[in-house]
């Protein structure tokens, strides 16, 4: 099965004054003009523009957007009990800012903060499916501040006994994926032996979701296989790092080609059958719009032959942006939208 | 302002100093709140409206900027950047090799459109000469010139053209040399080229050290660099490499945990301190600022010690921004009378 997705978030402004209703929400609240309340109507509406704009490039499984969302550390951070938020830090190598949570209490989960908005989104994107996103334990441990002076290990363990309340309540909304987001795992490897510990405790009691682990901002598939033997369904790797990477003196197409098909080699290599791959190979941080005769021959093709050439079967693929699309202006993340149809119909009619 | 030509030598006239041998000098970052009527005019031409309207708007504002802080006692005047949207985005507008995108999300509820490089970065004119002079003849305090750096200008842009990170951050280091040579020529004596991209890729730091030299280096005038709400720890002291004389550097929102990072290894440079948090409301009060001050005072000498908002002002109110310079430079005095 061959799908095609974004990764997570979608530009909540575009440059026509209709999807602009929510900047214009949150000045009118900043200035007192509006009420609090009208951010969520203009919060409902992003996301339905959001469901749209996936719906209509073909995307065959759709995210909110995130258009709820401050950033992705400081909005998980303020569903759970035992954190305050602090000052604004950069987030990874974007010019965007997450506002840093500092770990003061005991970590807990009063209550459900992300199954309401997925139920909104799930209503509003039917007949197409939405996956439930969270940040994982890892990410949101090593962006906070631990001034409780017990480690990240015991912060992140906390974090994911918390997050599986939330995890559980967003399978009783009827999430049939849930996507947990470890954008650090890719810089911070040797995290993977405590990730492995959070996993366990992160998806405990789950009955029918089936859970991605997503990684991106840089290459974690040098140690895929450390994330083999992870209580997931499916594993996803930045795919335009992963190749630029490996590329770097390589310019021949062939070369390029040859790179990705090593990287399916590797990635099947490791994999445990039955697994699934989301492979982030539309670039989610540059404007230019990717070729897609070019990209499915150098990026897509190759990696796909390798998974179909290995004994070990690949059950499902999602052809992706290796990042979150709100770091693009609106009318780049729809033409992105449009090639990544491309590749996964093409994808289709060669490997389906 | 875009129709400049180039300076001849006579133009050059030589700006005031700051006095000798002044303690604590209060400066700002660079941006001062847009007033709502040059918000206005702004929308205005945006939508096709008279652009030499906004033009006089901005002059007037620039130079009630300039009343301002020397009503508030700030010794190092800045224009304000009344001319300026966002700190990339402005420069692209005036270099060639640019287009600009749609827009995106700063952070929180701020946007911009960002700079996407097309092809070869060129500077083909003065950028903020006019500014600078202009804001100089409305003063007698010596005005900092503010340019964004080349690391910076390449981080914060989409690139559709170059091969490399490093071949458009070295391109752009030598269109900013060119502007940092035509504000000397102007009279500048102190030019603060911001910088604050260079604490998230820990690993290219020394690209952005190169593309500064290449600034810098035999430049006739005092340099600054700003830097702000990045990971410091993971390029300190490596930081300090920068060849600048300055840091003006973010202390407030990180309630002063910077400056335990500067007791790890000697802070050699002078250090503009951040006393103040631009991303919130509340004013600070006088105490507090004395006691940031203080703690600054406790990792860098006087002597070397500027004091100064933590980033641009342009994210508060008038009002706001007001209040907290006018307790700023109230506590830097009090500070200054028991050194």
């Amino acid at each position: 099965m061959i799908l095609a997705s974004i990764l997570n978030s979608y530009p909540r402004i575009g440059d026509r004054p209709a999807e602009q209703i929510l900047r214009r929400a949150l000045h009118g609240v900043d200035r007192g003009e509006l009420q609090p309340s009208e951010v969520a109507g203009a919060e409902d509406e992003m996301t339905r523009m959001a469901l749209r704009d996936q719906s209509e490039a073909g995307m065959d499984l759709l995210t909110d957007g995130q258009i709820r969302w401050h950033d992705p550390v400081s909005h998980v951070a303020r569903g759970l009990a035992g954190f305050r938020i602090e000052g604004l830090l950069r987030y990874f190598d974007t010019n965007t800012y997450y506002r840093q949570p500092a770990a003061a209490g005991p970590i807990g989960r009063e209550r459900p903060f992300l199954a309401e908005a997925y139920r909104f989104a799930s209503a509003a994107a039917a007949p197409r499916p939405v996956k439930g996103i969270v940040t994982g334990p890892i990410t949101l441990a090593r962006l906070s501040r631990d001034t409780r002076g017990r480690g990240m290990r015991d912060l992140a363990l906390e974090i994911a006994s918390a997050l599986n309340r939330e995890l559980l309540d967003l399978e009783a909304a009827g999430a049939a994926i849930i996507q947990v987001d470890e954008p650090v795992l890719a810089r911070f490897p040797e995290a993977a032996d405590l990730l492995r510990l959070a996993m366990r405790r992160l998806v405990a009691g789950l009955t029918s979701a089936r859970i991605i682990l997503a990684t991106s901002f840089g290459d974690a598939t040098p140690f895929s296989g450390d994330l083999a033997a992870l209580p997931v369904a499916m594993l996803g790797f930045d795919v335009v790092a992963a190749l630029d990477r490996m590329k770097t003196t390589a310019t021949a197409r062939e070369e390029i080609a040859a790179a990705a098909a090593g990287l399916g080699t590797r990635l099947a290599a490791g994999l445990v059958p039955g697994t699934g791959l989301l492979l982030g190979v539309i670039d989610g941080r540059n404007t230019r719009l990717e070729d897609p005769g070019e990209t499915y021959e150098q990026r897509v093709r190759p990696i796909l032959e390798a998974l179909r050439a290995s004994q070990r079967a690949t059950s499902e693929v999602h052809l992706a942006p290796n990042h979150g699309l709100e770091f693009l202006p609106r009318d780049t993340a729809r033409a992105k939208l449009s090639r990544l149809a491309a590749l996964r119909d093409r994808a289709r009619q060669e490997f389906a | 302002m875009s129709d400049i030509a180039p300076l001849a030598d006579g133009d050059a006239r030589e700006a005031p100093a700051l006095p000798a041998g002044l303690l604590l000098p209060l400066s700002t970052i660079g941006s001062f709140p847009k007033p709502e009527r040059l918000k206005r005019a702004r929308a205005e031409v945006s939508r096709g409206g008279d652009a030499e309207s906004l033009h006089a708007i901005e002059r007037e504002e620039t130079s009630a900027c300039l009343r301002l802080q020397e009503d508030l006692g700030l010794d190092l005047l800045v224009d304000g950047e009344m001319y300026r949207g966002d700190m990339t985005t402005y420069f692209a507008e005036n270099l060639e090799g640019f287009r600009i995108s749609g827009l995106v999300r700063s952070y929180g509820n701020r946007y911009y459109r960002k700079p996407v490089v097309v092809g070869e970065v060129r500077w083909s004119r003065p950028v903020t000469v006019e500014w600078f002079r202009y804001a100089s003849g409305q003063t007698r305090h010596p005005v900092k010139a503010i340019l964004t750096g080349p690391y910076t200008l390449m981080d914060w842009a989409f690139d559709e053209h170059y091969a490399s990170r490093e071949s458009l951050a070295l391109a752009l280091a030598d269109v900013v040399r060119q502007e940092c040579e035509a504000l000397v020529a102007a009279g500048a004596r102190y030019v603060q080229i911001d910088e604050p991209a260079v604490s998230v890729r820990p690993d290219e730091i020394d690209l952005a050290i190169r593309a500064m030299h290449r600034v810098t280096d035999g430049l006739r005038a005092r340099t600054i660099t700003h830097i702000c709400y990045g990971d410091f720890a993971a390029i300190y002291p490596r930081l300090l490499d920068l060849p600048v004389e300055q840091f003006t550097l973010e202390l407030s929102n990180s309630a002063l945990g910077l400056l335990d990072l500067f007791r790890t290894s000697p802070f050699t440079k002078e250090l503009g301190a951040g006393v103040l948090d631009v991303h919130h409301h509340a004013i600070e009060t006088v105490e507090v600022v004395k006691e940031r001050i203080r703690a600054a005072l406790g990792v860098v000498p006087a002597s070397r010690l500027w004091i100064n908002p933590d980033c641009g002002l342009k994210t508060r109110s008038p009002e706001e921004a007001e209040a907290k310079i006018r307790n700023m430079v109230a506590a830097t005095l009090e500070v200054r009378r028991s050194l």
